[in-house]
């Protein structure tokens, strides 16, 4: 039980680490190669507001779509390590606890076996 | 009492389903986050106008549907607080708010870059972008009240009230493009959706929808995850003050 969990818990860091590795360049590839979408209705699109006239080419927008793509999966990546290390912190915790309470047992135990006799 | 309750968030009956629907979840949010990002990648054609940084619209799209998710879940949540004090309630308004902060600032900062990469700005006083930039500070005042707010159930309820007076933003979020003229793009979806024609393609669609799925289940299992997180802390906490 105490195994499947940290094995979960460094399970998620390392595969949105490796996703993140291995689907940067990819996605980067295949947006330059993924076809173009020449509707009528998307020189109209509110999806661009005010675009200013720049080159349409994809090359000068790369770096701003990986930026986005980083800081969402850098993001996850530490907020999710932000969580296993206070699940780590509190099983030691519990470690603590369990062993004082085994220790004030020990004391106790001595008093409850003279009170039998 | 304390310890039955680290018991029970440990070993007890419902580990066994909690633990089973947090597999669950990770492996449906692996397998769709593969599906999604081949989607946006290698699937979705290049959208004319604004070239490949529209992409970012299927990372932006979800994160902003996920931000307002989890005010409404914090109010709910701190609604139900209020009329059962029951301490369950308290957890998930305190996990959805921490989510909240999460993916509120992830809004933030991918509408800045895509701003940036689009429109050559990186931030304007419209209604939409300051109404947001609101809720982030909202979440973030939830969590400082927690933290400086005495601990139980004071300090829950004092968040609780902070938690409903900040779901007044939501809705107007939602409708800022609808109410005031604003730089933002306007709603493309949903009921009040003011130019449907607007994705265009299909595709785009499609996958946008497959990607909104994506990160919700994605939300789905941290929320879990974050939630039992959550009640063993507040189970240790009432250990250590019974202790003490």
């Amino acid at each position: 039980m105490r195994f499947t969990r940290a094995l979960r818990s460094a399970l998620l860091p390392a595969a949105l680490l490796v996703a993140m590795a291995a689907t940067a360049p990819a996605g980067v590839v295949g947006a330059q190669t993924s076809p173009d979408y020449a509707d009528q209705n998307a020189a109209e699109s509110p999806l661009a507001p005010q675009p200013q006239a720049q080159d349409r080419d994809g090359e000068s927008e790369l770096p701003w779509l990986f930026a986005v793509f980083f800081v969402t999966w850098a993001a996850f990546f530490a907020y999710v390590f932000m969580m296993s290390r206070r699940q780590r912190d509190m099983q030691r915790e519990i470690e603590t606890l369990k062993r004082a309470l085994a220790e004030t047992d020990g004391q106790r135990q001595p008093v409850s076996e003279r009170e039998s006799r | 009492m304390a310890k039955a309750s680290v018991i029970d968030v440990e070993t007890g009956p419902r580990a066994g389903r909690v633990s089973l629907t947090r597999d669950g979840l990770f492996a449906a949010s692996a397998a769709l986050m593969g599906l999604t990002l081949y989607m946006v990648f290698f699937w979705v054609p290049t959208e004319l106008n604004l070239g490949v940084s529209q992409r970012i619209f299927y990372f932006h799209v979800p994160l902003g549907w996920l931000g307002m998710l989890s005010i409404m879940l914090v109010a709910f949540a701190s609604i139900m607080y209020l009329i059962t004090r029951k301490e369950k309630w308290d957890s998930l308004a305190y996990t959805t708010a921490e989510l909240g902060v999460v993916f509120s600032s992830l809004i933030l900062v991918t509408g800045v870059i895509w701003a940036r990469g689009d429109l050559g700005w990186w931030w304007t006083w419209d209604a939409k972008l300051t109404t947001t930039l609101i809720l982030w500070f909202v979440y973030v005042g939830y969590l400082m009240v927690r933290a400086y707010a005495p601990k139980g159930s004071q300090g829950a309820r004092f968040g609780a009230v902070v938690a409903l007076f900040g779901a007044i933003d939501a809705p107007i979020i939602y409708m800022a493009t609808v109410w005031w003229r604003t730089a933002h793009p306007e709603l493309n979806t949903g009921p009040l959706a003011q130019d449907v024609d607007a994705l265009g393609s299909g595709r785009i669609y499609v996958t946008l929808m497959v990607a909104v799925i994506t990160f919700t289940v994605l939300y789905a299992y941290i929320l879990v995850e974050r939630y039992s997180l959550r009640r063993s802390e507040a189970a240790l906490d009432e250990i250590h003050q019974s202790v003490a």
